[in-house]
């Protein structure tokens, strides 16, 4: 009994995450989000920093699909699929 | 023992100036405003990226020289465009003397963004000005910025300026040309690891009045600068010691957010944020449909054609006038010199050779006002946006689509315009590819070809399959240019297919000034090159074409001008030619006059046609000649076959769709190349293509018994 809870307890755990933990590809239009990995490779990940997009950064997504269009920092990026799907990211606000 | 003064920068009489800034902060913009007219531009040497230098005049009778960093968001290079800015201003080219000053344009919008490049510039110790640049767009999104403060934060001066409305540049000026200290910039706290390396690296950099030791040693670090450039700039002790460093392994990427850390509370201080609506601002309206997947695609579909229909109609009347105006004055030099070989090389060979080029300059000359405008409203990057996802499929980057475009009225332009492709591999591509959309020098050849050998008949009882004939002849080119494109980035240039990261900047009213000069530098560099290039090989041409002479002896008493025209041409060289190529070309149904029309079209495409009207002895020829089309439905084999068939002529129809015809485009090529392996690779690739389908067309629809 003690031991279903838990597993229970954490399913609602890791259901609760993943409605607040998204990939930058799969974000709705609207939402804001907040960045908190970047798992590209070196050159990409520098380049995504560059431009603002760095963990700790809050974005808002203003078009999903592909490539999807962002704010970020008052700017404007467009990101392609493959870039978008390595920015892990924490949903602020569903924009909903 | 008293520290050293701070270096101050003392004006000479001329002044080196750097620009340097992210991309869209305007850097352009103010180049042109500060240099007008007084531009120069060249190529850096060895690589491709493009040197714009001007000459400004600065106050106090002091001149300035002004160079145009390539935009960059750091001075940790990614791309060819940007080490250039990185070399320059750590002195790593030896071309390239390091600025006396760098103006830093920084975006007042975007600022803890740009101010990420200018911290990395600030600490190299150069006398550096930041120019605060669009405030008044600043303003607009609700942001006030207090630049004393910055100035003090950054420990350089700060003007505000409006470069698009010549807003500040008074002051920038009178800022530059006074004496400016070395910049005292923010402290930014690395990592211990890096922090060491950084050290470690700063103490085997001698004393230099100009440079900041520790800074210097932090871009080297994490700025990837090559060991041999190094050596050469600082010595073989920092070399040795960058080596070392970088083979015991160092970590360089939380450089980065390490410098954030720094600018945000930088940017909290100067920065106030007024309580005005920033969302659904006008650019978020127009994004709604210019960046919409189905609505932008239909916007910029639009666009295009709007633009090629401008393209054909404003150019119709200076293309008419110029070419009036070279035959104005191939008639004369023809009334005036007397009979002979000088006359036939100016008329025939220098005239109507450099016409033939300077005739495309209204065309070039309105691509590029049109391009400009685009580029400077912001509406390029959206097109890149909404066409990334169709160009991706062919491994290609959204950003190609525009020169492809381009490339409709004319491959030069078309090729000039792939500066806009950051990555070297997609350029590169694209610029092999371009020359395959149909321009507008093939038409001539169209025209004559589908009139003279396509029947007239109505498909589906409303299309005319003349016009159906031509329209395919377009797609054949895009198809064709698709296919390869995949091809080369599967093979020669394989690389995964780059992520689009791409800033969309904010909606602006295109400055006239701008897209003028963008116009004129165009257009002018067009003239320049390819006339140059096109007048030494009309020449060479006409001498083929013309050389060796028969005697009168040799030719019979009563023939006409245009036999003796056509036993010239035969026994020219560019006959013998024609004559040898014969074999080559047999398969593909050509015989050797259609194999000299073909050496002429190597010029350029419509050459063919007054070819043929020499060849074929009817004088002087165009597309809708009625004599010559005769004539060459008159043509047989020595067996008696007709020579021109339909299938012969829509053979010669793929062979001029595909093959590379066109000295003045291989010119450009070479130019944007940096060499000549890129046009001979092109030249190559695109003969053995048409060769390959024309052979295919010829045979296969012989077998079919067409």
């Amino acid at each position: 009994m003690i031991f279903r809870s838990r597993r229970a307890k954490n399913r609602n755990a890791h259901h609760e995450h993943e409605l607040h933990c998204t990939s930058l590809c799969c974000a709705k239009s609207g939402q804001q989000l907040c960045v908190t990995r970047l798992c590209g490779g070196e050159t990409e990940c520098a380049k995504l920093r560059e431009l603002g997009v760095r963990e700790g950064a809050n974005l808002t997504v203003l078009r999903h699909g592909s490539p999807i269009l962002i704010r970020v920092a008052g700017a404007r990026f467009g990101i392609g699929q493959g870039a978008a799907t390595n920015v892990l990211c924490d949903i602020v606000d569903t924009g909903s | 023992m008293a520290a050293a003064p701070p270096p101050v920068s003392s004006p000479p009489a001329l002044r080196r100036i750097a620009l340097a800034g992210n991309p869209n902060a305007g850097k352009t913009t103010l180049f042109n405003a500060l240099t007008g007219m007084r531009q120069r531009v060249g190529n850096y040497p060895g690589v491709t990226v493009e040197k714009k230098e001007g000459r400004a005049r600065l106050g106090n009778g002091i001149a300035a020289s002004i160079l145009d960093l390539p935009g960059t968001y750091s001075l940790s290079p990614k791309s060819p465009d940007e080490e250039i800015a990185r070399d320059v201003l750590l002195r790593l080219r030896n071309d390239t003397p390091a600025p006396d000053v760098v103006v830093v344009v920084v975006d007042a919008s975007n600022l803890v963004r740009n101010l990420l490049l200018a911290t990395q510039i600030l600490e190299l110790g150069l006398p550096t000005v930041i120019a605060l640049n669009m405030i008044d767009m600043a303003q607009k999104a609700g942001h006030a910025i207090d630049a004393g403060a910055l100035s003090r934060e950054l420990g350089a001066p700060v003007v505000e300026i409006v470069a698009s409305r010549g807003i500040g540049l008074d002051e920038l000026r009178a800022v530059l040309s006074g004496p400016i200290k070395a910049p005292r910039p923010p402290r930014v706290t690395l990592p211990d690891e890096l922090e060491g390396a950084r050290r470690k690296l700063a103490r085997s950099l001698s004393p230099h009045d100009e440079f900041s030791p520790d800074g210097v040693a932090l871009r080297l670090l994490c700025g990837n600068a090559p060991v041999e450039a190094v050596h050469s700039a600082f010595g073989p002790e920092v070399a040795q010691m960058l080596e070392r460093i970088r083979q015991n392994g160092v970590e360089t990427a939380d450089e980065t957010n390490a410098r954030y850390a720094a600018i945000e509370p930088i940017v909290a201080r100067v920065l106030f944020q007024n309580a005005v609506a920033t969302k659904n601002s006008s650019t978020d309206r127009a994004d709604h449909i210019f960046a919409h997947p189905f609505w932008g695609l239909v916007a910029f579909f639009g666009i295009v054609l709007l633009v090629f229909q401008a393209i054909y109609s404003f150019s119709e009347w200076p293309m008419n006038a110029i070419e009036s105006l070279t035959g104005n004055a191939g008639d004369f030099l023809s009334s005036r010199l007397p009979d002979g070989p000088l006359r036939d090389l100016l008329v025939q060979g220098v005239i109507a050779g450099v016409g033939g080029v300077i005739i495309f300059l209204p065309q070039i000359f309105i691509l590029f006002f049109f391009l400009g405008l685009l580029e400077d409203s912001g509406y390029m990057a959206r097109a890149a946006f909404v066409m990334d996802k169709h160009m991706s499929r062919v491994g290609l980057h959204g950003r190609a689509f525009i020169p492809l475009m381009s490339s409709f009225a004319c491959a030069i332009p078309g090729v000039m315009a792939t500066r806009t492709i950051d990555n070297p591999r997609d350029r590169l591509t694209t610029i092999l590819i371009a020359p395959l959309m149909s321009c507008s020098a093939r038409l001539p050849v169209y025209t004559l070809m589908i009139g003279t050998f396509i029947p007239e008949v109505k498909v589906l009882g409303f299309v005319s399959s003349r016009a159906l004939t031509m329209i395919s002849l377009y797609i054949l080119g895009v198809v064709a240019a698709m296919g390869m494109a995949l091809l080369f980035k599967r093979t020669m240039f394989k690389a995964p297919t780059p992520h689009l990261m791409i800033e969309l900047p904010p909606y602006r009213m295109p400055a006239p000034r701008n897209v003028l000069l963008v116009m004129w530098e165009r257009g002018s560099e067009f003239l320049k090159r390819a006339g140059t290039t096109i007048f030494a090989l009309s020449i060479l041409l006409w001498f083929l074409l013309n050389y060796p002479r028969l005697d009168a002896s040799q030719i019979e008493p009563n023939a006409t001008p245009e036999k003796i025209a056509a036993i010239q041409t035969q026994n020219s060289f560019a006959g013998r030619v024609g004559n040898a190529i014969e074999p080559v070309i047999a398969p593909l149904g050509f015989n050797w006059k259609i194999g000299i029309g073909l050496i002429g079209a190597m010029a350029a495409r419509e050459v063919f046609v007054s070819t043929m009207g020499t060849v074929y002895s009817v004088g002087e020829a165009d597309e809708a000649s009625k004599p010559l089309r005769q004539a060459m439905r008159e043509d047989r084999w020595s067996d008696g076959r007709p020579v021109w068939t339909t299938l012969t002529a829509v053979s010669l129809l793929v062979y001029f769709v595909l093959a590379m015809q066109c000295v003045s485009t291989l010119a450009i090529v070479k130019r944007e190349t940096g060499g000549w392996k890129w046009p001979i690779f092109m030249q190559v690739y695109m003969t053995a293509l048409a060769w390959l389908a024309s052979f295919a067309i010829f045979q296969g629809g012989k077998l079919l018994g067409f």
